[in-house]
């Protein structure tokens, strides 16, 4: 009775100890290179949603642009286990009703928080820059801020995939010389990315 | 620091300073003129070209209940009743249909058209009331070849009066071959048959013949609202003043005491007109410098005719491309107020719009806001205002627009 009393609490200690020593390992193993001065580099690919134009003073109107596309690139590096620093260059095209290609090229210094629920990531990040936005003869340079929020699937230390979402807010300013202030806006875009993420 | 870092530092920072050089400003905001930007409609009579199409000229047409607008677009002449937006190509005797032009008398209508003939000369052909009638070639003068019909507008820059028909000696190639002219006005009657058009030509206005003008006539206007007082030619180098009487013109005279320029553009405006102009007087805009001048007109139609500047509205122009404008129209927005300026430089057109302040002291044109970008493409040929106040704008390649009622432009 007794060694079967014994036996049955050390199963118990094996069964309760081994879990959480594999999930330990599995947790070691999936961020493993997400240590300070790892870096990540971060390929998104998907959809981009002209929202709507903005004036400083409030009103809204449509875009007239037809659903775009964007590709990006983002490296960043770990300052701790949770937060990196870094850049993002995108390519952003869409389509004018008569047919015109709208092509912008946001570059932002961006930081990014990840909240790890293994074996998830959501990310949120925030990017600030330069918007080059060029339509047929004119090209323009603009600041931008760029929230962004994610969840990634960490497949093992190197990968992590999963969706992300960028809102763009490009501040597109004139101050009266040769374009009046009048036709300031502030063009809200947002872009939902299928992503990968290799951690290095 | 980290070497990864350090480089993201420099694309995030440096890198836009070396593109914000490169910056180059459209004639609007780009997000501006997206939210205005319209759908160019193909398939509507221009066809599948209709945004890279030239018109020249226009005119208008009241056929029995239907009024309509005729267009000459590239080599062709197109219609489409008011307010269809749906253009449609109407055969004439000859290819290559160069200007349109139509008076009316009464309550009907007298159709003109600048086009080639069978003898693949050109030729002026005419038609009666509906344009779809048969044309019927206007003989005029042998050896001359009708080039345009120029529209005389009345002082309020946009009714037309009458049309000088402009002609070149056959074979001629040089300047002095656009020497012989001619005035098509409405007539007290309207001939029962297109037979006696040429009745409709006022020979004794045939004037400067022989004394080689030097260039074409560019266009013309009247100083009053209706055919009355006196008709300002502008040819380029020269104006021309000459009265009005009997419904011809009397002898013209190059008007003295102008600024030396090639001109591009000109229009009498009538007191209390459109642009917010003091008083009543002549715009000239040249053809070379971007300058745009306003001034009063003494003895006009007499060999004692002289120009008194006012003020000299516009100094030295430029385009967004930092190019000197060619001014080459005015118009006068449908809007009611504002005169718009026509220009184009290397193939780049650009239309500027707005009131003067009074009296005029300013040397800019205050730019308004306009319908699309794309008009920043290519040349601006003419202004035409229909009688319910369409204002239509035509272009060298970029088709034709119209200004909708709450002032931006879009393409037909």
């Amino acid at each position: 009775m007794k060694k079967s009393l014994l036996t049955c609490l050390f199963s118990f200690l094996v069964l309760s100890i081994l879990p959480s020593s594999a999930w330990a390992e599995t947790q070691a193993y999936l961020y493993d290179h997400r240590l300070p001065g790892d870096r990540s580099l971060t390929l998104e690919i998907g959809p981009t949603f002209p929202l709507f134009f903005q004036q400083f003073s409030g009103p809204t109107a449509s875009t007239n642009l037809s659903v775009g596309a964007n590709l990006g690139l983002d490296i960043d590096i770990y300052m701790t286990e949770n937060f990196r620093l870094g850049g993002e260059l995108r390519g952003i095209a869409a389509v004018s009703p008569n047919n015109n290609v709208l092509f912008m090229v946001p570059l932002t210094f961006k930081a990014t928080y990840d909240f790890n629920f293994s074996p998830f990531t959501v990310p949120v990040g925030l990017g600030a820059g330069a918007c080059f936005t060029n339509y047929l003869s004119a090209t323009n340079i603009e600041p931008i801020l760029t929230p962004s929020v994610g969840a990634y699937w960490n497949v093992n230390s190197s990968w992590s995939v999963g969706l992300n979402l960028d809102y763009l807010l490009d501040f597109q300013l004139y101050f009266g010389n040769p374009i009046p202030s009048s036709e300031s806006r502030i063009g809200n875009f947002l872009e939902t990315d299928a992503s990968a993420i290799y951690h290095f | 620091m980290n070497k990864t870092l350090q480089t993201l530092l420099w694309i995030a920072f440096v890198l836009p300073l070396i593109f914000l050089s490169s910056c180059t400003y459209g004639s609007q905001g780009i997000f501006y003129g997206l939210e205005h930007e319209t759908k160019i409609t193909t398939g509507n009579g221009f066809g599948s070209n209709s945004q890279y199409i030239s018109i020249s000229s226009m005119a208008q047409d009241t056929v029995g209940a239907t009024t309509y607008y005729l267009a000459t677009g590239g080599a062709g002449l197109f219609y489409e009743p008011v307010g269809a937006d749906s253009w449609t190509q109407v055969s004439l005797p000859g290819p290559r249909v160069g200007s349109i032009g139509a008076l009316t008398s009464g309550s009907t209508t007298l159709l003109f058209a600048v086009t080639g003939d069978d003898n693949d000369n050109n030729a002026l052909y005419a038609t009666v009331g509906d344009f779809r009638s048969p044309w019927t070639k206007v003989a005029i003068t042998n050896g001359e070849n009708p080039i345009s019909l120029v529209p005389v507008l009345a002082n309020d820059v946009k009714t037309v009066l009458a049309y000088i028909l402009v002609t070149q000696l056959t074979g001629g190639t040089d300047a002095g071959s656009y020497e012989n002219f001619y005035l098509l006005t409405p007539a007290a009657s309207v001939p029962a048959t297109t037979g006696t058009f040429y009745s409709l030509l006022n020979t004794s206005s045939n004037f400067v013949a022989g004394n080689g003008v030097g260039y074409p006539i560019l266009a013309a206007s009247c100083d009053q609202a209706s055919f009355t007082g006196n008709v300002y030619l502008m040819s380029g180098t020269n104006v021309w003043t000459a009265s009005v009487s009997g419904g011809g013109l009397g002898t013209p005279y190059i008007l003295a005491g102008l600024p030396s320029q090639i001109w591009g553009a000109m229009a009498y405006v009538g007191a209390g007109g459109p642009g917010g102009l003091p008083s009543a007087g002549l715009l000239l805009g040249d053809a070379e410098q971007g300058n745009l001048y306003f001034g009063s007109v003494s003895n006009p139609g007499t060999s004692t005719d002289s120009w008194t500047q006012i003020s000299q509205l516009v100094s030295s122009a430029r385009n967004s491309y930092s190019m000197v404008f060619h001014f080459n129209s005015i118009g006068v927005s449908r809007l009611g107020s504002a005169l718009f300026l026509g220009s184009v430089k290397s193939g780049m057109g650009q239309i500027q719009g707005g009131a003067f302040t009074a009296p005029p002291t300013s040397t800019t044109v205050s730019t308004s806001s306009w319908g699309s970008t794309l008009l920043e493409s290519n040349g601006i040929q003419m202004f035409f205002t229909g009688t319910n106040g369409d204002l239509f704008l035509g272009t060298n390649g970029y088709g034709l627009w119209i200004q909708a009622s709450d002032g931006s432009f879009s393409l037909q």
